[in-house]
């Protein structure tokens, strides 16, 4: 038996040890997850040791973040927990050889090859673990202004990336800045993506001036510039987290209809779409079943990239004052605060920028990792 | 003689090049790709369609099986117009009928496990109650040669004998009467070829099917069909049992196309 | 082996490193071949035929592959595996050249057809200027492209399948070689176009004596042209001999149920005599003699000890049967 084998027939094991330690069976095994549930599982009983005061107060008076922060962290400590105790519930390691073979487990182990990748992902998942668990991480109230003593204070023990012109503490409100941004960025895609998905692939599958007109259309939506339209339309009408979302999605499905189109023509004259047509079964179980499942590779991996884009925009948006309003802190506009004191209060605009750096890289590493791994090429 | 199930009459089917849409003087091209075909498939024969690239045979078995509609003429499934057959009538032909692909490669979707294409086909024609589908889905797997572990597997997991054998148990899902087989050996190994064609003899003689052959391999033809069609850009040249166009053709086509089999040197027995 | 053999390749050893480690794609196959005659390879896919060809021109892409050492190709008693890159490029077109099977895609789609003929003739020969025209018009006309003058204009994409084909013989023999190596040149090709082609390069061979290796899956075709056969399977010579002896008396269980199994169509049968099983992939060679889990006739000894060419009948095969004159 190959030595690959051998592993994935031992990822059965469990130990009473797991309970209380879960992964370390695995772990000790030379396992990557027994590492990573085991890694989860300490931070998030450190955060919870660490910030036990905030859990407390959270518990105390929730509010629907607090329940929604509360919620997660049980959440994220029950998955850590079984993924490290998985063998107990897991007993036929050849059902999970078996399933490894699909197109998706097959891609989902090239990815796990490509060290970038993973570790675009790793950033991503703590940033996105972050930004759920803001309300019990972060140290301050984002909004919690000391006007006396506490503006403008570089990073310290205290405020370990300092405090802004309002005395507020700038790592809260970085915190409370992911959120905004993730969201929209998700939101904005999700919406495009549906979008771009749905248009492109009626027009490559329906042809003729179906398509011609749908091409047009998005010819005609193609010719706007995005963050002009941005700034006109949210200009107009006052800005609000819900505008924005709507317009970048609104202005950010055309490169994936084209996208989906190209690949849903060829995929439309493939021997399996000709034989699902003699089967006799009709064009929306086709499209739906046979021709989209193929076709979605370029649309993950459009996806992955378009977050990146979104937040960068918002960022711009909000620098701009056009986006989301103070107090509500966005990266954006605590960059955009911090502008005219770059040079002697250098933290405020700097932070957020980082902050924005490295979860765009992340998903463009991720992004990158995802078209390597669904390469179609593979899979035949 | 028996009945025939499908007859197409002055079939015809040409493509336009030029761009849709497109404003302008110029008038599209047209490209024909069968021009006047007329041709009988009776039940319970191997009727053969021989020709070389471009002379329009593959169309012709999709314009037979209603995959594209032909651009004059017109085709009869047991007497009836495909051109005035209802939803109902579509339902009932598609599962008559069927098709076997020639690539191995890009007849079975990458994303569909063998067991889910199968279960597909069964559940939607209604074929098999829940209850039933995996025993059916194992008795056809058997029925083309195939282990049952093949049914939680995905195609490019298997050898492209072993999916040409897979499209076949697709095709027979349905229990058809008759199946056009576009080229269906043409991408494989000898050794692997000889292994289908028995196959698929085996299942005409197991499950009473009609089949059109359509090939360029004159040395298949010659080994699977009752009769032989003969295709020469877009038409029919000549038409007759297998034995007598083979050692008596009468078509200048068909006597170069004989005459341009690959054979070992004058001297062998 | 004698060293003055116009092409001589032995105990060829060539390796591919994949997802599961490495492969040995070319496991000891030797053969050679003489001015003037046709060798036929013949096998199915992943026999290693194709694999062999590349190897003799150095054009195994390392990684992933690599020809082990103890493998041997000589021109004229010049080992080609160890000589430096230029020579080599000097070998390429000049004295052993290679026709491709897809001419769509051996051929560079951007330039015309004339150029690209002439880019081998100047690499190849002395010819300049003016004379290389007129050289690649007659190598052209050689091949059979009607009005060559014009043709040699006309961009791949232009031409059917056949002609381009010929096109990339004319390019093949600009640089006048002594050797021509055709991988499955005519397998993307119509039938009657097929038989024109392969009288083509037999023509060519008579004229110029060249030696033509003609790699190919399809049986008749190699029978057709060959003047000796070489039968590969998983990576070896399994059968060997003068092309007609060796399809009219195979020795090798698999040679005779590579026969048996091509439907022949002066004769018409019920069943065809199919090889049960599937070739093997090349990580996962059997022991013993590489086709026992497939052969009829196995003996005990197939499975453990892998049989090297002996004489048979007619012709050479690996097969443990022939030892005890059976």
């Amino acid at each position: 038996m190959s030595r690959r084998a051998q592993l994935e027939s031992q990822g059965g094991q469990t130990g009473p040890l797991d309970i209380v330690l879960p992964g370390i069976s695995a772990l000790l095994a030379g396992r990557l997850y027994g590492f990573l549930a085991l890694g989860s599982w300490i931070t998030l009983l450190g955060i919870a040791w660490i910030r036990r005061a905030r859990i407390v107060d959270l518990l105390a008076q929730p509010g629907w973040d607090g329940i929604l922060a509360l919620v997660s962290f049980v959440v994220l400590l029950a998955a850590a927990w079984l993924a490290g105790n998985r063998g107990r519930f897991r007993p036929a390691a050849s059902q999970e050889a078996e399933a490894g073979r699909s197109p998706a487990a097959l891609a989902s182990r090239r990815f796990r090859r490509h060290h970038q990748a993973v570790l675009g992902l790793a950033l991503l998942s703590a940033v996105t673990v972050v930004a759920v668990l803001t309300p019990i991480l972060a140290p301050f109230d984002p909004d919690a202004m000391n006007l006396s003593t506490g503006r403008l204070l570089a990073p310290s023990a205290k405020n370990w990336m300092g405090t802004d012109e309002l005395g507020r503490d700038l790592l809260s409100r970085v915190l409370y800045g992911a959120r905004i941004s993730l969201i929209i960025g998700f939101l904005a895609v999700s919406i495009a993506i549906t979008l771009g998905t749905a248009i492109g692939a009626v027009a490559g599958y329906a042809g003729g001036w179906v398509d011609a007109i749908l091409m047009r259309i998005v010819d005609l939506f193609l010719s706007f510039p995005r963050l002009v339209l941005l700034i006109t339309v949210v200009a107009v009408f006052q800005p609000s987290i819900p505008l924005i979302v709507i317009v970048l999605g609104l202005t950010g499905w055309m490169g994936v209809s084209r996208l989906v189109r190209g690949q849903v023509l060829s995929v439309r004259e493939r021997e399996y779409v000709q034989a699902a047509h003699a089967l006799g079964y009709g064009p929306g179980r086709v499209l739906g079943r046979h021709i989209l499942p193929n076709v979605l590779t370029p649309v993950i991996v459009a996806a992955t990239l378009g977050i990146g884009n979104a937040i960068l925009a918002e960022a711009a948006l909000s620098f701009l004052g056009l986006g989301v309003q103070p107090p509500t802190a966005s990266w954006g506009n605590i960059i955009q605060s911090g502008g005219d004191r770059i040079l002697d209060a250098w933290w405020i605009s700097t932070f957020p920028g980082l902050a924005i750096v490295l979860t765009v890289m992340s998903f463009n590493l991720v992004g990158d990792g995802l078209r390597d791994a669904l390469d179609p090429r593979h899979v035949e | 003689m028996s009945e025939a199930i499908l007859r197409a009459e002055g079939l015809e089917k040409w493509y336009s090049t030029g761009r849709a849409g497109r404003v302008g003087l110029r008038r599209p091209t047209q490209v024909e790709a069968v021009g006047g075909v007329d041709l009988e498939i009776r039940a319970g024969e191997t009727l053969a369609l021989v020709g070389e690239s471009g002379s329009g045979k593959s169309t012709t078995g999709r314009l037979l099986l209603g995959l594209e509609p032909p651009s004059a003429g017109r085709v009869l499934y047991r007497g009836r117009d495909l051109a005035e057959f209802d939803r109902a009538a579509w339902s009932s032909f598609r599962r008559r009928t069927q098709m076997v692909f020639q690539d191995p490669y890009g007849s079975l979707n990458p994303r569909h496990s063998v067991g889910g294409m199968l279960a597909e086909a069964l559940t939607f024609h209604g074929l098999a109650s829940e209850h039933d589908i995996s025993e059916r889905v194992v008795e056809l797997l058997a029925l083309v040669g195939l282990d049952e572990s093949a049914s939680a597997r995905y195609p490019h997991e298997f050898s492209g004998g072993q999916r040409q054998r897979i499209g076949i148990a697709r095709a027979l899902s349905v229990e058809p009467e008759l199946i056009v087989a576009d080229e269906p050996v043409s991408a494989l190994d000898v050794s692997v070829q000889a292994q289908i064609l028995n196959l698929l003899a085996d299942l005409q003689v197991e499950l009473g099917l009609t089949y059109l052959f359509i090939s360029h391999d004159l040395g298949v033809v010659r080994h699977v069909a009752d009769r032989t069609a003969v295709m020469f850009e877009g038409r029919i040249v000549e038409e007759g049992p297998t034995g007598s166009v083979f050692a008596d053709p009468q078509h200048p086509y068909t006597r170069e196309l004989l005459a341009s089999i690959a054979r070992p040197r004058a001297g062998v027995p | 082996m004698n060293s003055t053999r116009l092409l001589a390749v032995e105990d060829l050893r060539v390796a591919f490193r994949g997802d599961e480690g490495e492969a040995l794609v070319v496991d000891g196959v030797s053969f050679s071949v003489e001015a003037g005659e046709t060798l036929g390879i013949v096998g199915e896919s992943g026999c290693g035929k194709s694999v062999s060809a590349l190897a003799i021109l150095g054009l195994i892409a390392d990684p992933p592959g690599r020809i082990l050492s103890g493998s041997s190709v000589r021109l004229r008693g010049e080992e080609l595996l160890a000589v430096s890159p230029s020579r080599l490029r000097d070998v390429r077109g000049g004295e052993i050249a290679m026709v491709f099977q897809e001419p769509m895609t051996s051929l560079n789609p951007v330039l015309r057809i004339g150029d690209q003929v002439a880019e081998a003739v100047r690499r190849h020969t002395e010819f300049r200027g003016g004379a290389v025209r007129d050289r690649v018009v007659a190598l052209l006309d050689r091949v059979g492209i009607p009005d060559p003058a014009n043709r040699a204009r006309a961009w791949p994409h232009q031409l059917s399948g056949g002609m381009r084909q010929r096109a990339m013989i004319a390019m093949a023999l600009a640089g006048d070689p002594e050797i021509l190596i055709a991988d499955e040149p005519t397998t993307a090709l119509d039938v009657t176009i097929q038989a024109r082609i392969l009288g083509l390069l037999d023509e060519l061979r008579r004229e110029r004596n060249l030696a033509l290796v003609l790699i190919s899956h399809d049986l008749g075709v190699v029978a057709q042209v060959a003047d000796r056969v070489a039968v590969m399977y998983a990576g070896r010579v399994v059968e060997e001999g003068p092309s007609t002896r060796l399809f009219s008396t195979p020795a090798h269980p698999y040679t005779v149920g590579l026969v048996r199994s091509t439907p022949d169509p002066d004769r018409p049968g019920d069943r065809l005599a199919a090889i049960p099983g599937s070739v093997p992939s090349p990580n996962a060679w059997p022991p013993g003699c590489r086709f026992h889990p497939r052969c009829a006739v196995a003996l005990d000894r197939c499975r453990q000890d892998d049989p090297s060419l002996m004489p048979a009948p007619a012709t050479r095969a690996a097969c443990w049967l022939l030892e005890d004159g059976r």
